[in-house]
């Protein structure tokens, strides 16, 4: 029995390649369908997003066999030649394919170290390849340890702490003065792309009270349109800032749009309540000396590019704890891999040595001892003896799986195993010399 | 708290093991990880509320009566009612900077009440009266609900500070927003007002039909603090709600007032410039009730 992992993600091939390679929602559960199809017994997990593309695979194939088999089925799926993506490809066994699921799942593989969007994905693919029937014993154990150690990984570390972009970090910061902010009313200067980044995500935090005012009105209608805000006049800039909570600026200036003076006008109306600034422009559109006024909170790009790099850093100098939880999760679920074996190889054993056993006694009752009164008698000695003798030999299993582990113990069984059959073997060939 | 008895010395010590463990778990989840030893604090922190309850109940059985009569009692009830406003605040407000302020204030009563330990006293006939019992509550709760306030304040003040001086990663996720901080301290400052309105009332009551009167009784020490602060507490809620005020300077004030509380409870009675007193531990003649204004030498109390 294996767990075999095949795929290719960001780190190692190109965009061009990824999108020939990816599957749609509908794609993966046709190609779940198929590749059970292709292997009955076997389990898949399809995981598809824009960064990767991976196949799960558990079932009784050796891994040389299957990585061939899967790489033929993703070329026929998508009809690309296996030369063109076999060098990004990567494969990962047993453990390693386990601990890479662990790793993609709390996103301490993903391009933005600690990302959470991966495990939603993760759990998307699993929850497909449910419907399509397509996982089994295996995969649903695998798939359930990789949402807890994701789930570990986000809240003992810090890999997942902190937005890692500027308008992320401009988002946070508003939600650290807002109680509300979907409440917050919210002033664009200028139609700058970045300051158009910041607006989409206040509007993804629940932001509905935007207002864009632009120089150039049909610029600002524009951006209204697609962000679905609403546009202000620019005579109306500084009345509108004194109502505003949040202001995200990013004109295209050579002097500051507000010195402090200018500002204090606008906002002399203003009672209480802080304002946010997000000054993205550059050169910058805000005097810095508005900072000093009172509930003023100025933030400038540089301030904030420098809050999501140490985020960023934090986030990957912490991955060591959540490689550690990967590990430690991967071989729990190793353990329960081996010993999920363990049992059917006792059973296997028990049988073995009692047909060595019945060999033995029919062996005892053949010419004048064949019609033995005492046949039944003999039976079950020997019955208690191989019953003896095996549970000897399972406390000692139990011995080594307490003392090494499941995996040791598993091998101890399947050694016995081998050998009681050998001696099996043997003992039918010497019945057949003598026959 | 050598004057304290063998059993309420073994539960004092564990009240006070238990708040100092939960702060300095707190200051490491402000150092360290945020979380990563969270899941003890509750458990910390409960366990110094039913110590608390415990002590509490020792020193009544012990007098055979409620052991709110001394400055002891009344800081280890303050403790056991932060402590419960904790873990209720800490199922809504789950930050760090948040929960290692209120620790932090719950372990400094807890020591301050270490300074002022003594044993329990019989309380005075005039503490069964139902203006003392009304007076006793109701300052008690405003104590609590101003402490409340001015957490938020301190929390609110540094927060600012942090924002203002772009320490952003000390501030983000480790505290509720500054509005939610603003909001909290005005809940305190309204309850902590109204109740405090309700302690004077009842003084005033207290003093003018059983005690030495209300010119003598708004002349105490304790009573100008306690006063001092109602008036900050209340200028603070006239100028919000004319909107002349800022977040910042009603959490200044929420100090100061807070500041003037903690003078009245703890200064001015070690100081020794009151004569506000429940307990035995004075001569009938001398509490304020009464006439002398003289405190009796020790070893010569009478019942």
């Amino acid at each position: 029995m294996s767990i075999v992992v095949l795929g290719l993600n960001h780190k190692s091939a190109p965009v061009n390649i990824r999108e020939r390679l990816a599957f749609s929602t509908s794609d993966v559960t046709a190609a779940l369908r198929r590749l059970k199809e292709m292997e009955h017994k076997a389990e898949f997990v399809l995981l598809s997003t824009c960064n990767r593309v991976e196949l799960y695979y558990a079932g009784e194939q050796k891994s040389g066999q299957i990585a061939g088999r899967l790489v033929a089925f993703l070329s026929g799926f998508h009809n690309i030649e296996p030369e063109q993506f076999k060098p990004c490809l990567y494969f990962h066994e047993d453990e390693e394919a386990v601990r890479h699921l662990l790793m993609v799942s709390a996103g301490l593989d993903s391009m933005v170290v600690g990302e959470a969007q991966i495990l939603g994905q993760v759990k998307e693919s699993y929850k497909l390849a449910c419907a399509a029937k397509s996982t089994g014993k295996i995969l649903n154990r695998l798939f359930h340890s990789a949402f807890f150690t994701a789930k570990s990984v986000h809240t003992s570390t810090a890999v997942s702490n902190g937005r890692v972009s500027v308008a992320g970090v401009a988002v946070e910061l508003a939600l650290q003065l807002f109680a509300d902010i979907t409440r917050a009313k919210v002033v664009v200067i200028g139609a700058g792309d970045t300051g158009e980044l910041v607006v989409r995500h206040l509007r993804k935090a629940g932001c509905t009270d935007v207002t864009v005012v632009n120089r150039s009105h049909e610029r600002a209608a524009d951006l209204a349109k697609r962000l679905w805000i609403t546009v202000g006049r620019w005579e109306e800039l500084s009345e509108r800032i004194g109502q505003a909570d949040i202001v995200i600026s990013s004109v295209a200036a050579q002097e500051y749009l507000y010195t402090r003076e200018s500002f204090e006008q606008a906002v002399q109306r203003r009672k209480t309540g802080s304002l946010l600034i997000i000054d993205v422009g550059v050169p910058r559109n805000f005097d810095p000396a508005i900072n000093k006024i009172a509930d003023v909170y100025l933030y400038s790009m540089d301030e904030l590019k420098e809050v999501a790099e140490q985020n960023l850093k934090a986030r990957e100098e912490d991955m060591a704890g959540g490689l550690e939880i990967v590990y430690a999760q991967a071989g729990e679920f190793m353990d329960w891999f081996h010993a999920k074996d363990i049992g059917p190889l006792i059973g296997r054993m028990q049988e073995e040595f009692q047909q060595i056993g019945r060999r033995e006694l029919e062996r005892f009752l053949v010419g004048p001892r064949q019609d033995a009164s005492c046949r039944m008698q003999l039976e079950e000695t020997v019955n208690r003896v191989v019953n003896k003798l095996l549970h000897c030999v399972i406390k000692n299993v139990d011995a080594v799986a307490k003392e090494t582990g499941p995996t040791e113990a598993a091998k101890l069984v399947d050694a016995i195993l081998q050998r009681a059959r050998e001696i099996s073997c043997e003992a039918k060939h010497d019945e057949d010399m003598h026959v | 708290m050598l004057e304290l008895s063998a059993s309420e010395t073994i539960v004092f010590s564990l009240i006070v093991l238990a708040d100092a463990a939960a702060a300095v778990l707190c200051a490491l989840q402000l150092l360290k990880r945020p979380g990563r030893y969270g899941a003890l604090l509750m458990p910390l922190v409960l366990a110094a509320v039913l110590l608390d309850a415990a002590l509490l109940t020792l020193r009544g059985v012990s007098i055979q009566a409620v052991p709110l009569t001394g400055l002891f009692d009344s800081l280890v009830l303050l403790a056991l009612v932060f402590g419960v406003l904790y873990l209720l605040l800490r199922l809504a407000v789950d930050q760090v900077w948040f929960g290692a302020v209120m620790v932090w204030v719950i372990l400094g009563i807890v020591l301050m009440a270490a300074l002022v330990a003594e044993p329990a006293s019989t309380p005075h006939e005039v503490a069964g009266t139902p203006w003392a019992v009304a007076h006793a509550s109701a300052m008690i709760l405003a104590a609590a609900s101003v402490l409340f306030a001015a957490a938020n304040s301190a929390l609110y003040l540094l927060g600012s500070y942090r924002l203002k001086h772009k320490g952003i990663m000390q501030v983000l996720g480790r505290m509720p927003s500054m509005e939610t901080l603003g909001r909290m301290n005005g809940l305190g400052v309204r309850i902590g007002f109204v109740l405090l309105t309700l302690g004077v009332i009842s003084g005033l009551g207290l003093a003018s039909l059983v005690g030495p009167g209300v010119a003598r009784w708004l002349a105490d020490g304790k009573v100008v603090c306690i006063i001092g602060a109602w008036g900050l507490l209340g200028a603070a809620l006239i100028l919000d709600s004319l909107r002349l005020l800022k977040v910042k300077t009603r959490a200044y004030m929420t100090i100061a007032a807070f500041g003037l509380i903690l003078l009245a409870i703890i200064g001015v009675t070690v100081a020794g410039v009151t004569q506000h007193e429940f307990s035995r531990a004075l001569t009938v003649g001398d509490c304020e009730f009464c006439a002398t204004g003289q405190r009796a030498p020790i070893g010569n109390l009478t019942t």
